[in-house]
């Protein structure tokens, strides 16, 4: 019986251990933070975007104009390192959006540092940034801003969100208190779907290092049979099959989490897209402006009567999207093509369409260039961040 | 959702199970989901070639073009069944027997009550990921990188086009002649294959609407449990054990992330490598032609959906031929096979025989093996991928347990320890990609390495469930189970 006791005391000490370890509390941290600075959802004011302080909360209520929201509230200089755990209650925040930190530092009051952080759910959220390296000095400003979640939402439907509410956000020095809610954030916090998807679940938030829930049920069950062994000197078999239970539940228990995490992506997915016709789910894209864009090309390529067009785009993102848009127009990249045929110039056949990129049209030489090389062009469109061009006989 | 597109998915299927039937001679435990899922693949490969043959100058009408084909191939492999038949079962008898039900018999009676209970969860838990996998694909347009920048291109220009055009390097296009009508892209040279399933589906569906043209991706996803199933039963595996390890396989999150967000041609790979290694498997634990000759098309398809099939269609080839050779000769061409590999990219041989030949600016695929250089650094990162991040659950921890839990027995018998050998040279292989090569970033940005773990994981599940077949766990398992086909261990 003693054994038995003296089992179930390690085995909530090899929890916590691991646990605490995975949270990144500190062996000394006190049982409740020392320091906390507790700011009330009414203190904060809005940047961009619309909102209005109710009792103590803050309801934001509209993006700006250019798809962002920010809302902040002024700190006396704190000290970064002193409070690095940052827990934060949002209530009703739109599983559309994606949500950030914002924060200005004393040793840089013209820079606002950013940092994405996990979508708050319900209750209490707490992400450790410590490991953050701009999270230093004294912060005198902290906020969020929210914006359609990159490359996934379209901005027009993120735009349109019920008002969610800012109710309490605290800034607290480590302590084991913080444990449960540390690693809830890390483990059940929703991620959305991201293009990294495909190759790997987990790391979407690279700025933050997280804990993994595998590792730490690996190592925490690993002890724990150690401990069972070594405490009630089962045999090897019996201690071979606990291990193979052990595995059992513990792979179920990981893929009950990752199902979880999979209908959460997918809810966002059924907002955006269910009930809608095809043609409908077809111009929701998270890219929208690509996709207008590729349109009007398309529309010019038709008047222009040419078959082939040469995109250019700074982004690759942005370049490969307008290609595929483009589809089934004979399209190539401008900046590879003319990249492996040196000398030639862009064929005369060809719209040049440029989309999101920092060549200039130099209107007195008639070029299109990049500082390092220029052809020779036509302007033919210019609307926002579309310009399209033809290519003239010569180059210089 | 239209009846062309309808018999889009019917008739594949169809053919493709024909086609797997004309195959698989013995009758073994599970054939019926070894079937469905090697046919419904097979369905789809022969789509591919069918269109690709038959659909040139009308890909708005591919369908209808390469249905006829489709339902030759069908017809001749009835036929062949039938030819066998005279000397086996009937072909009607066959027939009527793949249509009494692929799960019959699935959880018999002898399973304990609560062992049923817990694998009707765990597969109940499989069909619900499908289901959103389902809604996931019917949704929304295609989402995933390279399902746009270059699995989908070729397939939508050639159905917006009506016809088909070549692809060329860049440097072509710049030139062409003004009636040529090339294309090009940063994926032009990319195998053809998929585009043309893609074809196929788009013209059924009869526009290009992409959740319908994606949907076969999920097909995919259940024709690699089902045929898993099958061959698992049929290589001994107790039918409660084969069902617990079908769903060791649907749980894994990055497999069912590569059927929800369709397009990538990574579970292709997966899928074609893992049937191959079964059917291998098959042959060398029965002696059955047919698998052995189900592994080499699979093999041989291989290079045709990527350019990694390549690689991993040497590999299969060399192990299967490995596997033929006197035991004399395996240890002479293990040494010999080490010392080329060494000579050619270690100590950079294929670089100078590529510059003896007047090759040297021809290595451009080839750049990053050719020259290789350590890079320890990108052990954190394959570290993370594999038993850190959701991507695996407790696989990759639980693979070096259990090999060495059954070593011996993976050493006593060929058709265990040859497969087994064969994924340790593929997992080689990747760590030296990643380790040796310039690749590493890849394992640092967490990006290809998955993908390619993903092409050789269901070969790796099936590996472990072949070790775990006869393990007595729990105590009222114990026992040979009685449907096991007794010519399944010759071992």
């Amino acid at each position: 019986m003693i054994r038995r006791i003296i089992l179930v005391v390690v085995l909530i000490f090899i929890w916590l251990a691991v646990l605490g370890w995975a949270a990144g509390v500190p062996w000394n941290a006190p049982i409740v933070p020392t320091q906390r600075i507790a700011l009330s959802g009414s203190d904060f004011r809005a940047q961009f975007g619309s909102g209005v302080p109710a009792a103590n909360v803050f309801v934001v209520s509209a993006l700006a104009a250019d798809g962002t929201g920010l809302q902040t509230v002024p700190l006396a200089r704190v000290r970064a390192t002193d409070v690095p755990v940052l827990c934060y209650s949002l209530a009703d925040f739109p599983d559309t959006l994606e949500l950030s930190l914002v924060f200005r530092r004393a040793d840089a009051s013209d820079d606002l540092g950013t940092v994405s952080i996990p979508a708050p759910g319900s209750g209490m959220a707490c992400v450790n940034l410590s490991t953050y390296a701009d999270w230093r000095g004294e912060i005198t400003e902290l906020g969020f801003a929210e914006y359609a979640t990159a490359q996934l939402v379209p901005p027009s439907v993120a735009a349109n969100f019920p008002p969610f509410r800012i109710e309490s956000v605290q800034l607290q020095s480590p302590s084991w208190s913080q444990v449960f809610a540390r690693v809830r954030s890390d483990w059940f916090g929703y991620r959305p779907w991201a293009l990294l998807s495909i190759s790997a679940l987990g790391p979407q938030i690279f700025s933050l290092q997280n804990s993994w829930m595998q590792l730490v049920v690996v190592l925490g069950l690993l002890f724990s049979l150690a401990a069972t062994w070594v405490i009630l000197r089962w045999p090897r078999q019996r201690i071979a099959l606990a291990a193979v239970f052990a595995a059992i539940g513990a792979w179920v228990l990981l893929d009950l989490r990752w199902l979880d995490d999979f209908v959460a992506k997918h809810r966002v997915i059924e907002r955006l897209y269910a009930g809608k016709p095809w043609d409908e789910r077809r111009a929701l894209q998270p890219d929208e402006d690509t996709l207008a864009a590729a349109r009007e090309v398309s529309r010019l390529a038709q008047e222009q009567g040419v078959k082939r067009v040469l995109v250019l785009s700074d982004s690759t993102y942005t370049l490969l999207r307008f290609i595929y848009f483009l589809l089934p127009l004979n399209t190539a990249p401008m900046a590879q093509a003319l990249g492996e045929t040196p000398g030639a110039p862009p064929p005369r056949d060809a719209l040049i369409a440029v989309f999101g990129s920092e060549w200039n049209y130099d209107k007195a030489a008639g070029t299109l260039g990049n500082g390092t090389v220029a052809y020779r062009v036509a302007p033919v469109y210019a609307k926002g961040d579309l310009r399209v061009f033809r290519a003239r006989e010569t180059t210089p | 959702m239209s009846f062309s597109y309808v018999i889009a998915w019917l008739l594949p299927l169809a053919t493709g199970v024909a086609a797997y039937l004309a195959f698989d001679r013995a009758r073994a435990a599970g054939w019926r989901c070894s079937a469905a899922g090697y046919g419904f693949v097979f369905g789809l490969l022969l789509v591919s070639a069918l269109t690709a043959l038959s659909a040139r100058v009308d890909t708005a009408h591919a369908w209808a073009h390469a249905a006829p084909w489709l339902v030759a191939v069908a017809m001749a492999s009835i036929a062949l069944i039938w030819l066998r038949g005279k000397n086996g079962s009937p072909l009607t008898q066959q027939f009527h027997r793949w249509g009494k039900g692929l799960g019959e018999g699935a959880l018999s009676t002898t399973t304990p009550r609560w062992q049923r209970i817990a694998l009707l969860v765990l597969l109940a838990s499989l069909a619900f990921r499908a289901a959103i996998a389902l809604r996931e694909i019917w949704l929304r347009p295609t989402y995933p990188w390279d399902a746009w920048s270059a699995w989908m291109v070729k397939a939508k220009s050639w159905f917006g086009l009506g016809y088909y055009t070549p692809y060329v390097a860049m440097h072509d296009w710049m030139a062409q002649a003004p009636d040529a009508n090339w294309y090009t892209g940063v994926a032009q040279h990319y195998p053809n294959a998929l585009a043309w399933v893609e074809v196929w589906f788009a013209s059924a569906a009869g526009g290009w609407i992409e959740p319908l043209i994606n949907l076969p991706w999920l097909g995919l996803w259940i024709a690699l449990l089902f045929a898993h199933y099958g061959q698992w039963r049929a290589l001994g595996l107790s039918n409660t054990r084969a069902l617990f390890f079908v769903y060791v396989l649907g749980s894994l999150p990055l497999l069912t992330v590569h059927a929800a967000l369709a397009g990538y041609a990574d579970i292709w790979i997966a899928v074609l490598f893992a049937f191959a290694v079964l059917a291998w498997t098959r042959w060398l634990q029965q002696r059955d032609i047919g698998q052995l000759a189900l592994a080499l098309v699979c093999a041989a398809v291989l290079p045709t959906i990527k350019l990694e099939g390549y690689v991993w269609m040497a590999s299969l080839l060399a192990a299967i031929a490995f596997g033929a050779l006197p035991s004399r000769w395996r240890w002479r061409c293990v040494i010999l096979a080490v010392a080329a590999f060494l000579a050619l990219f270690v100590f950079g041989g294929a670089k100078a025989l590529l510059g003896l030949t007047g090759h040297a600016d021809a290595s451009g695929q080839l750049a990053l093996v050719l020259a290789p250089s350590w890079h320890g650094e990108a052990i954190v990162g394959i570290g993370r991928t594999l038993f850190a991040q959701p991507n695996w659950h407790l696989l990759w921890w639980l693979v070096p347990p259990i090999v060495i839990w059954h070593r011996s027995e993976l050493a006593a018998r060929d058709w265990l320890w040859l497969p087994g050998l064969l994924l340790a040279v593929c997992i080689g292989l990747l760590l030296f990609l990643f380790l040796a090569t310039d690749a590493s970033r890849w394992a640092q940005s967490f990006t290809a390495i998955n993908r390619l773990v993903l092409q050789l994981t269901p070969a790796v599940v099936s590996l472990l469930a072949l070790l775990l077949r006869d393990v007595d766990f729990p105590a009222a398992e114990r026992g040979t189970d009685p449907t096991r086909d007794p010519r399944s261990d010759p071992g």
